[in-house]
């Protein structure tokens, strides 16, 4: 896929400026153009609208409610609020057409403990179920019951979301909000931005590749794992890089039958259906930050550490054919592996929506409506994510989240 | 260097009633099947950096034959063959895994083509002496349809192409091919040739415990000098292109809107 030719900005000034049109860009133009109409200048400015090496497009596209912090498990339950209704949500912005269906598949996730884990995991899905989460935690016994094809051995039992946890099309998602901002008043372009001027304590201008300056109230970095370039622009540091993330699709000669979740191993290898076929990846050996355009896969990955881990989980999966695979880039924030979303301090215009690993696609929608409220309202009016603030990366204090994929 | 033998060059030492049938299979190390290719810059050749390779389909279904035969207590040992770069070992271990019993690797870093491979096969047959040959009917990436045919001729043997079914009986072998509109059945007196098309089996998946053991199954490595033969390229690559795009579709308002398109700018009414 090609990048599309750049287009100059329609306007030299705008209310507020996106850097980034995936799912992030677009989650916060729709909440943003929701709240103010067409009484704001909004532009978003994409690098690449085919999205060809976004996260989005890359995402594997799960969402579940097992977390070990409230906040994250609320977010959570605002996703599947909007992912549920996103027909109906949509439905005026495609008059002649169906709105996009997420296909939404709530098969939960079934996330393996060990027997020393036991304790927390239950600790875990108490606090999901006082949230209104339907998480259950099966002893080995119910676990083989309900899933014959696990191993249980060596497992101290698993937590399984029976319902609203699942996957669906993040690409769906990212281009309900688009065709919803843009319908709105939103002005989208393909561009780059390349630099940003800053001047006592606030971002005036950003500086496109086309050469053009447009001059800004409030620019928000929505660059997924270019996050940092953007931030560096406006002198700033946030600990966000790319992490490459292998995704294979594989076709095994035993089936697995019933309904079955996207299991969370112990080794950390996840693995669900997809059709006929499964989809698989894991936390990749020597994981570090990569460069920006480097997608190069390594199969290695599969052979010598995937499969022998679902072997083990589910012992059916002996017989195995890859059929595809693609690298894709977390945003990966190396203090917490959690997002940032706030202003800076001191370059007090300046927003932050990033960092947000392995989970950002579920949590678009909350983060987008947050720093609509942010800009707005200048304080969360719903969910409080203060603790994404960027103030704990300068005091290196992680936020703590113990359900990591 | 290409002496053409028209007598079989191998003792019959396949007669099945003693059990002592040999196999030999070609694989060629390939772009996976599910890889959208893409033409390298120079448009001499298609991208093959960091793209997945697999062993040719055919030739899957050519292992899976060979195994099932030997299954069925009609074969004693399958020989896998692959002429080619160091990592066409991947290959071979995949047939070791689905079931093939030793390897050869005929190593080479030349653009390899049907006559070269053709004659360093009739060298292994030479060496190996099989009562059978069963190659791919062709492979995924060059489509040359070339290989099996012209190692028929090279050894002088019977050969049966397309098969979707093999029957062996005696030293005879009974091969079903598939030919435009329909089936038909030739009998090959062994040793023979076969090569393997689409509907021949369904071929199964090295499991991860095969392919653990296939480590440990003996794979030699060989030169094609080894064989007397010779594989530098005598075609030469002009040009490679890719498919032209699909063209935007059109939307028609009426029934009689369609027929009139597909009258006037499509042609087949
Ligand atoms: C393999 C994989 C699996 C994942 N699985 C899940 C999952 O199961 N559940 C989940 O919730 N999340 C998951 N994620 C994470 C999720 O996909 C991301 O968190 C989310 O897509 C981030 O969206 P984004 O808009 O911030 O980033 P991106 O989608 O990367 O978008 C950033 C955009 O900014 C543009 N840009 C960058 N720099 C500039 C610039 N200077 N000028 C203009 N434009 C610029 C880029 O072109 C890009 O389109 C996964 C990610 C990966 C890679
Ligand atoms: C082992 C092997 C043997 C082969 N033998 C032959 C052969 O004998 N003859 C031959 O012609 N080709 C053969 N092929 C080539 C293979 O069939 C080609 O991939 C195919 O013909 C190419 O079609 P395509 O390019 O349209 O792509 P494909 O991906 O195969 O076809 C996809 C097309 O169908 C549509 N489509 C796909 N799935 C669906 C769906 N579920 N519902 C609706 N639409 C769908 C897609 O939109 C697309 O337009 C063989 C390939 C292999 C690997």
């Amino acid at each position: 896929m090609a990048i599309p030719p750049y287009k100059a900005p329609s306007r030299n000034a705008y209310d507020i400026v996106i850097v980034g049109g995936a799912v992030i860009g677009s989650s916060t133009a729709y909440w943003l153009s929701q709240a103010l109409g067409s009484g704001a200048s909004i532009l978003v400015v994409e690098r690449d609208s085919s999205y060809e090496f976004s996260s989005t497009a890359l995402s594997t596209s799960a969402i579940r409610q097992q977390y070990s912090n409230p906040i994250n498990v609320k977010i959570s339950q605002f996703g599947i609020e909007i992912i549920r209704g996103f027909q109906e949500r949509m439905a005026p912005f495609y008059t002649n057409e169906p709105a996009p269906d997420l296909g939404f598949k709530e098969h939960g996730y079934l996330y393996c403990c060990s027997p020393e884990g036991v304790n927390a995991a239950r600790e875990r899905v108490e606090l999901q179920r006082s949230l209104g989460a339907h998480t259950v935690f099966l002893e080995p016994g119910a676990l083989k019951e309900r899933f014959p094809w696990l191993n249980v051995d060596d497992l101290g039992g698993g937590s399984w979301g029976s319902r609203e946890e699942g996957w669906f099309d993040s690409m769906g998602l990212l281009n309900g909000f688009r065709r919803a901002a843009r319908a709105s008043g939103v002005e989208y372009i393909d561009n780059a931005v390349t630099d940003l001027d800053v001047s006592e304590g606030r971002v005036v201008s950003a500086r496109l590749s086309t050469g053009q300056t447009v001059r800004c109230g409030i620019l928000v970095n929505a660059a997924g794992p270019r996050a940092q370039q953007v931030a560096a622009m406006a002198g700033l540091s946030i600990p966000v890089a790319p992490y490459k993330r292998y995704s294979f699709v594989f076709a095994s000669a035993n089936p697995i039958p019933g309904r079955m979740p996207n299991v969370i191993d112990l080794s950390g290898t996840f693995v669900r259906p997809e059709g006929e076929l499964f989809l698989t990846g894991n936390t990749p050996q020597g994981d570090g930050p990569a460069d920006y355009d480097d997608f190069e896969i390594h199969f290695e990955e599969f052979d010598d550490y995937i499969w022998p881990a679902l072997w083990h989980r589910i012992p059916a999966f002996d017989a195995l054919k890859l059929q595809t695979s693609w690298t894709g880039h977390y945003e990966y924030n190396m203090l917490d592996h959690n997002g940032i979303v706030g202003f800076h301090p001191q370059v007090t215009n300046f927003m932050f929506a990033n960092g947000f690993s392995g989970h950002g696609l579920q949590q678009s929608p909350a983060v987008g409506r947050a720093v609509s409220e942010l800009i707005v309202h200048g304080a969360f009016q719903t969910l409080d994510l203060s603790p994404f603030s960027y103030e704990r990366i300068p005091r290196n204090e992680p936020f703590l989240e113990e359900a990591v994929i | 260097m290409s002496r053409v033998k028209t007598e079989p060059t191998s003792a019959p030492n396949f007669i099945l009633g003693k059990m002592k049938l040999k196999i030999l299979v070609p694989v060629k190390r390939v772009v996976d099947a599910n890889v959208k290719v893409r033409v390298k810059a120079d448009g001499l050749g298609v991208e093959l950096a960091n793209v997945k390779m697999a062993m040719n389909p055919f030739d899957e279904i050519a292992v899976e034959e060979a195994i099932r035969i030997k299954e069925a207590g009609k074969a004693e040992e399958i020989i896998v063959v692959s002429i080619g770069p160091l990592q066409a070992q991947e290959t071979l271990r995949t047939a070791l895994a689905m079931g093939a019993d030793r390897a050869i690797l005929v190593k080479t870093d030349e653009q390899t083509e049907p006559l070269g491979v053709a004659k360093v096969l009739k060298g292994v047959v030479e060496a190996e002496a099989p009562g059978l040959v069963i190659l791919g009917k062709q492979a995924i990436d060059d489509d040359s349809n070339q290989t099996g045919q012209m190692l028929a001729a090279l050894l002088g043997w019977a050969q049966g192409t397309f098969a979707s079914k093999i029957v062996l009986e005696g030293d005879q072998a009974k091969v079903t091919r598939e030919v435009d509109g329909g089936l038909q059945t030739v009998e090959l007196k062994m040793p023979a040739i076969v090569t393997a098309d689409l509907r021949l089996n369904q071929p199964r998946y090295a499991s991860l415990p095969n392919i653990m053991k296939a480590k440990k199954k003996p794979l030699d490595e060989k030169s094609p000098a080894d064989y007397g033969a010779d594989v530098k390229p005598r075609l030469k690559v002009i040009k490679t292109e890719e498919p032209g795009g699909r063209k935007a579709g059109v939307k028609v308002k009426s029934v009689a809107e369609l027929v009139e398109k597909l009258k006037n700018e499509a042609g087949v009414l």
